[in-house]
């Protein structure tokens, strides 16, 4: 192909709009999206749920469901049109021009079909014999970086990691040297630190075979870091189009802003800092609108936002909707609202304060025996959490961060009592704490309380929100039922939802909103601790800051003791005072909150430091990469459980002996054979920001 | 928007989806037709149930006795439509207990799980591997032949197939964040299942509570096919069809009414089940 010398776009998205029609009516899930991909460029498309990102993607790919249909627009590769394109002409362009990697590899892969079979099917299309077929797929195996390619080729999907499986469908996608490749959430469910690593493969790949990507995601940090350009998809409307280090910088759109506001920053903490996020819920696909769709959350609408504003060119390749884009830029209109800085100094842990103790606390689950299990009495068990021993002060926090499988949920339902636990005390307000809830009174039940992940099953669906609210009152707190229905009504107004809320059920609420009542029915007990775990994770980018907010203003008003757990460093260094770092059900690492960044690290945390995507594609950052995947808790390697991925592994002594508890100055604990002052010597910070952390000043 | 209001609307919806499809829809409409001859037969029958026109015996079909008349001058029209009632009621009425000894079994055996779990299902399994129609027959062999009987039947046979169905959608609730939230609060054990759990339940209930009927029914006649059960004078179709059998030269009418009537009914309520499952996958209906 011959290629002029100023390069023509790969991608050209023209005012394109789609629609889906669902019960007979029709709603636009894309509305006059344009965007330009060029030759090598990385794109970012940056959206949360029902922004119409992932619409926008599968009409580029041409894989839309049969309920949508592309109602007006074009979409041009190389400057054809594809959507004119029978099923024929298309398929010498998939696979050839341009290749999809999928969000799901658990149901991407066929899987009753070995690997090797998977990615030679495709191939074989192209004319090559089995022999070279084989050939070829080992050698895109080892170009995703899998180990031992002739073995991961004779697997079947299941037999192969979650990143592994990613890795395969890279593969798949590369294996006809495509110009684009689309990817729709890669990463996503996949932990930080196979995640970092697959991030690492693909901006390898683009580099080295030169491809685009058309990258689609809701997280801002693997956008920032990935991609050349970033476009802001909003209720199927682009608001704001821009390159990367730019928009990160110098967001014009009031919604970028927000985002961008929404999430914590690495360092920031919310002692000093409050989240700013967006006001209110996200648009649902089934509303008219008219004006500016992000109208009804925007701090800065004015009349004129009644008319839907264009995309207008702000400088050079900067696109933004809004019409009040020059007051802005200009600093006259600032959407921020100034940081309230957060309600009450700073304070350390004081002792005989402590409402919640943990020691040397163990659960285990015997697997289901088969048989043979039986026969050779050898009974297995997930060693799901070991000899955790912690503390929680009052009205302080606690951040239980580590990946998926590393118990961090387990011990947060064994302290509640939800999941027996095998040995350990645990004691609340000094008082021994039956192992199980039969075993707890009504009063111990009021003192601990749980948030929930998914907002979804946090309910139950029949039930109306002031029947949610009124049961812990009246079983845990005493409160007569008609007591009980007007203190529903303020622990509405305590979460900030209209008492009409009361009359609804929890299908007529938005994610943000249901949290809120979870948070809301969670406090109504008046616990001394409670456990949130991943709160706000199944949430909407734009709603997490404000239940965030929300849960810490509740927990120092209340002065609760907090456990928060997530697998997020950011979000877990924001909301927490001491951050528990644990791997295969073993704490690995206690820190004060503000230690957590700082060189000595255990080797553990080092390695998930450095796989947080930055929100800030300037920023600079020490890149630590695992090898493999965690092992299983039902074979926990002897020894340090981490030594088989360690970076720091320093040879037998990991291996076999298990590593002491080494105690930080400042209270903390590295569990590592390597001396503090070696770790320390050796460590470099992980990070160097390019703008100093703010509010850490 | 009040519960009421939502309720109401979630019930339109679900009779549009009943009716949306052809097949569902005649499946409805003939469960209805079948559910008001029981209620009205004796008001709307021409002739009585016994009632002998011994003038007009192996009458064929005609415009005074529709489905004719059998060798002893009974219309068939009038017989097979009075025979609705008994059919129906004792089907439905053995359905319900089965739906609500089954359901409260299933919940509470799912929920508890472990030894008792087990062992539960287990005798389950024991029932089941026997055929419906045989632990029938054994059961009324060893109960006083009654009206009772042929109810306790029914229980008995579908009581282990619907707490199966209930005990496995408990499985897939039991761990979900709601029924941990219960239980944080201190909520009782009747709370939880019946509260929390039963609701996560009702699809299933109400396909399997239609399927249920209609094999209900269909067991019935071929009990009262065998002799077994109900007794004359009671009309049982398939004791009809069975009186019939010596007919089939004379008056094939008599023989053909009743057995349709068995199989259009059972046909019809199966197409209903479909159309419940349908309402089941059917998310309710999105807000705007």
């Amino acid at each position: 192909m011959t290629r002029a010398s100023t390069p023509a776009p790969l991608l050209e998205v023209q005012r394109l709009t789609v629609a889906y029609t669902r019960a007979g009516r029709s709603y636009d899930a894309v509305r006059q999206v344009s965007l330009t991909v060029q030759q090598g460029e990385s794109y970012g498309l940056v959206g949360e749920s029902g922004s119409g990102k992932t619409t926008l993607a599968l009409s580029v790919m041409r894989y839309l469901p049969r309920s949508a249909a592309v109602r007006g627009g074009r979409v041009l590769l190389n400057g054809a049109d594809l959507l004119t394109l029978d099923a024929k002409a298309m398929r010498r362009i998939w696979g050839r021009r341009i290749a999809f990697v999928p969000q799901d590899p658990h149901t991407s892969l066929n899987p009753s079909m070995r690997i090797g079979q998977q990615l030679g099917e495709g191939l074989s299309t192209d004319g090559l014999d089995q022999r070279q077929a084989r050939q070829r797929a080992l050698s895109l195996l080892a170009d995703v970086h899998l180990p031992d390619p002739p073995r991961i080729a004779e697997c079947y999907p299941h037999q192969i990691s979650g990143g592994m499986r990613q890795r395969v469908l890279i593969a798949m996608a590369i294996s006809r040297e495509p110009q684009l490749l689309v990817m729709d959430e890669p990463t996503t469910g996949l932990d930080t630190t196979t995640q970092a690593s697959i991030l690492d493969l693909i901006r390898d790949l683009v580099r080295r075979r030169s491809m685009s990507i058309l990258y689609v995601s809701h997280n801002l940090g693997v956008v920032a870091q990935m991609c050349d350009r970033v476009a802001v998809m909003y209720a199927g409307e682009l608001l704001e189009d821009a390159p990367a280090a730019r928009l990160y910088a110098r967001p014009l759109h009031p919604y970028t802003q927000g985002l961008l506001d929404s999430v914590p920053r690495l360092g920031q903490n919310k002692r000093r800092v409050r989240l700013r996020g967006v006001a209110g819920r996200p648009p649902s696909p089934a509303e008219t609108r008219s004006g500016c769709v992000f109208l009804a959350r925007c701090p800065l609408a004015i009349d004129l936002c009644n008319d839907a504003p264009t995309l207008f060119e702000t400088a050079e390749g900067h696109t933004a909707r809004c019409h009040r884009w020059k007051e802005i830029e200009a600093g006259s209109a600032d959407p921020r609202q100034p940081a309230s800085r957060k309600a009450g100094p700073p304070r350390t842990p004081t002792i005989g304060r402590e409402v919640l103790a943990l020691q040397d606390v163990q659960v285990h689950f015997p697997l289901r025996r088969s048989l043979a299990d039986v026969f050779s009495r050898r009974i297995r068990r997930v060693r799901a959490v070991e000899d955790v021993s912690l503390s929680i002060e009052r009205g302080f926090a606690l951040g239980l961060v580590g990946e998926s499988g590393s118990g961090k949920t387990t011990l947060g339902l064994t302290i509640l009592g939800l999941v027996e636990r095998t040995s350990g005390e645990i004691h609340l307000l000094g008082k021994p704490l039956p192992s199980v809830i039969a075993g707890r009174s009504p009063g111990t039940l009021a003192r601990m309380q749980m948030i929930f992940q998914d907002v979804d099953e946090s309910f139950v669906p029949t039930m109306s929100i002031a029947e949610i609210l009124r049961r812990p009152l009246i079983r845990l707190s005493g409160s007569p039922p008609d007591e009980a229905s007007s203190k529903a009504i303020s622990l509405l107004e305590a979460v900030h939802l209209p008492p009409e809320f009361a009359d609804r059920f929890p299908s007529e609420l938005s994610g943000g909103e249901r949290q809120r009542v979870a948070i809301a029915r969670a406090f109504a007990s008046k616990p001394e601790v409670l456990v949130a775990d991943e709160p706000i994770s199944s949430l909407d980018v734009s709603v997490q800051a404000a239940v965030l907010n929300l849960l810490n203003d509740i927990q120092v008003v209340r002065d609760s003791g907090l456990i928060f757990i997530s697998h997020d460093l950011a979000v877990i260094g924001y909301i927490s005072d001491v951050i528990a770092v644990i791997y295969l059900g073993r704490l690995m690492q206690v820190a004060p909150a503000a230690e957590i960044f700082e060189p000595p690290y255990h080797p553990y945390t080092e390695a998930l430091l450095s796989a947080i995507p930055l929100i800030d594609p300037r920023g600079k950052q020490e890149r630590i990469r695992l090898q493999g995947d965690a092992p299983s808790p039902v074979d926990v390697p002897r020894g340090c459980p981490f030594h088989t991925r360690c970076p720091r592994f320093l040879g037998n002594l990991c291996k076999e002996v298990d590593p002491p508890e080494q105690r930080t100055a400042s209270g903390g604990m590295i569990r590592c054979h390597i001396s503090l002052d070696e770790l320390k010597a050796v460590q470099p910070r992980v990070f160097a920001f390019s703008s100093p952390v703010e509010g850490s000043g | 928007m009040s519960a009421s209001q939502g309720g109401r609307s979630r019930f339109r919806q679900a009779v549009a989806i009943l009716f949306q499809q052809r097949s569902s829809a005649i499946g409805t409409s003939i469960t209805l037709i079948f559910v008001l001859a029981a209620l009205f037969g004796p008001v709307v029958a021409p002739y009585g149930l016994n009632q002998q026109l011994t003038s007009a015996t192996f009458q064929p079909p005609s415009l005074a006795h529709w489905f004719g008349t059998d060798q002893l001058g009974r219309d068939v029209f009038s017989r097979v439509l009075l025979g609705a009632r008994d059919i129906l009621a004792f089907a439905g009425v053995g359905t319900l207990l089965a739906i609500i000894l089954g359901a409260t079994i299933g919940l509470f055996s799912g929920y508890t799980g472990g030894v008792v779990d087990e062992i539960i299902m287990r005798a389950f399994d024991g029932l089941l591997a026997l055929p419906a129609m045989l632990l029938a027959l054994l059961l009324l062999a060893s109960l006083a032949s009654s009206d009772l009987s042929v109810i306790i039947v029914l229980v008995v046979v579908y009581t282990p197939i619907v707490a199966r169905v209930v005990r496995s959608v408990v499985l897939s609730v039991k761990e979900l964040a709601y029924v941990r939230a219960a239980r944080l609060q201190g909520e009782g054990l009747g709370w939880i299942l019946y509260r929390a759990i039963l609701p996560a339940t009702y699809p299933a209930l109400a396909v399997e509570g239609a399927l249920r009927f209609s094999y209900a029914i269909f067991l019935i006649a071929s009990l009262g096919f065998l002799g077994i059960g109900f007794q004359p004078p009671s009309a049982n179709w398939g004791m009809m069809v069975s009186d019939a059998r010596q007919l089939t030269s004379a008056a094939p009418w008599a023989l053909y009414f009743p057995a349709a009537a068995i199989a259009v009914v059972v046909v019809g309520v199966n197409l209903l089940a479909d159309g419940l499952k349908r309402i089941a996958q059917t998310p309710p209906d999105p807000r705007s």
